[in-house]
């Protein structure tokens, strides 16, 4: 059960992964099926793989099929976009009242609605229109309840990593202290310290116009890309890096780069506030990890999964 | 009323628990039917299953819910259809048959954990939430696919994209549901299908 399981030796994965989808869609062709057979027939982790494909494959028709049945007798249009989203945005409404109970200040003066983190855990901010905002301690944000439908205007100071809701026609226009981002729905991380030189942008996914506040100097980024300007040479700095974390953000799950086991046990400590500690004596402390664990996971979960990336036995006091 | 009762009634030959169990759980039966050999002969196989539940009615022993007992016999029978001859001419080729065999084999009730939650137990609300966590074109994709019920081919045309990305979109929706629904494991295989489907 690993990404493993989809790489063989002699079908190529992105192959076998085409004929997958051709094949639950009734378009393969004999050759096709036959590839499919001799990949699911060289291992159990395959066959599996495939089987529970399918079988989500036919679960998800199962519920298709209900809904259809149901939207025939009630007489209505099949549930298009427009329905779930106003969902979607009471939901969010529900869900920034409630991250109002988790940060340090939330000041809502005269519609102006202001979220400053102070704590070390990340926060996650909802706006009306289901934009999503990981505020990071010590940053602080702003915008208009009132006027937020008819422009998407934020203020930030700090950093926040940032998952846009789309909607060309009103661009995501946010304000830092020394840059602005306007976007068009997207995923990025802005990196703005008023007492800092440089200003950085990282961006995942989408499109992302910069502007230098006070000039007219505009940059375009692609995905992929990050880039740091700096306010003492006046420089952009262009660079390509990874930015799978702050994909795997938006997903829920938080990614810790090159790191190594002291590094999580001591974020978890702080997270938790609770004591964890290795078992047994010869843990290699200078070997660096990626772990990733889901953001609203529990301690003894994410102790267990740390405990098979890392292999160590690991415990809780 | 619980299955519990119904089967109660059921065993004392009342047809209206009969037909009330009946309703509650065909749909299930016929999905699970149709993952194990495909549309035509799913529906024939679920309507033999309730008429032996209906035979059997004086057998049947005091548990729960009848829905595992009622995948139990069409797994069988669908097992039993699948190796005979007539199932033959159901497929393309002979390597679908073979294909749709060995996958077969490995969706026993209670066997398959997977399996249990999405037939046995109601799994529509993890598979809700999963939809919503998928990242925004994959999950405005699958939405379209799974709730409007558009053909990949109207997707494509609607949001001016390749039929092959949309199948693709689809395809990655449909890993990701898959490590979300069986959240016992999510430790080993959550964590990995997602950094699957991103990569």
């Amino acid at each position: 059960m690993s990404v493993n399981n989809i790489v063989d030796k002699e079908v190529k994965p992105e192959y076998i992964d085409k004929i997958i989808v051709s094949h639950l869609g009734g378009n393969s062709s004999e050759t096709d099926d036959m590839l499919l057979l001799e990949w699911i027939s060289s291992s159990r982790e395959n066959l599996n793989y495939f089987s529970e494909i399918k079988a989500v494959w036919y679960a998800t028709g199962q519920y298709r099929t209900e809904l259809q049945d149901k939207m025939k007798n009630a007489g209505t249009r099949p549930v298009g976009r427009r329905t779930l989203s106003r969902a979607l945005y009471s939901l969010a409404a529900i869900a920034l009242i409630l991250s109002a109970a988790f940060l340090g200040f939330r000041t809502a003066g005269r519609n102006t609605v202001t979220v400053e983190n102070v704590n070390s855990k990340t926060e996650r901010v909802v706006l009306p229109d289901g934009t999503a905002i990981w505020l990071y301690e010590g940053s602080r944000l702003s915008y208009n309840e009132k006027r937020y439908d008819d422009r998407r205007k934020v203020k930030l100071s700090g950093e926040a990593d940032l998952d846009v809701a789309s909607n060309k026609l009103r661009p995501f226009v946010l304000t830092c202290p020394k840059i602005t981002v306007k976007v068009l729905g997207t995923v990025f991380n802005v990196k703005d310290y008023p007492d800092r030189a440089d200003a950085q942008t990282t961006l995942a996914e989408g499109a992302v116009e910069l502007t230098l506040n006070r000039s007219s100097n505009k940059v375009s980024m692609r995905e992929g890309q990050r880039v740091t300007y700096d306010q003492h040479t006046k420089d952009f700095k262009i660079e390509e890096v990874n930015t799978s974390r702050l994909s795997l953000r938006r997903l829920g799950i938080i990614s810790l780069e090159d790191v190594t086991i002291n590094d999580i046990v001591f974020r978890l400590q702080n997270e938790f506030g609770r004591h964890v500690y290795f078992t047994e004596p010869d843990v290699d402390l200078k070997k660096r990890y990626v772990f990733n664990y889901p953001e609203n996971a529990g301690l003894e979960d994410i102790i267990s999964l740390l405990e098979v990336v890392t292999s160590t036995e690991i415990e809780i006091e | 009323m619980d299955d519990r009762k119904l089967i109660e009634r059921l065993r004392t030959g009342d047809r209206k628990a009969y037909g009330e169990l009946y309703v509650r759980h065909k749909d299930a039966c016929i999905n699970y039917a149709r993952l194990l050999v495909g549309s035509s002969p799913a529906d024939d196989i679920v309507q033999d299953v309730f008429v032996n539940l209906w035979k059997t009615r004086s057998l049947i022993l005091d548990v729960e819910s009848v829905r595992p007992y009622l995948l139990k016999a069409v797994y069988n029978s669908s097992l039993n259809y699948l190796r005979g001859e007539t199932s033959k001419n159901d497929f393309k080729n002979r390597y679908a048959r073979q294909i749709q065999l060995l996958t077969a084999a490995t969706y026993e009730p209670g066997a398959n954990p997977l399996i249990d939650k999405l037939f046995v137990r109601d799994a529509r609300a993890s598979i809700d939430e999963a939809i919503s966590l998928l990242p925004n074109k994959c999950g405005d994709i699958f939405r379209m696919s799974y709730i409007s019920g558009m053909s990949h081919r109207e997707i494509a045309e609607k949001l001016h994209l390749q039929i092959s990305t949309v199948d693709n979109q689809i395809y990655k929706a449909l890993r990701f549901i898959r490590s979300y629904i069986p959240r016992e494991f999510f430790n080993s295989i959550l964590i990995v299908a997602l950094m699957d489907i991103l990569g």
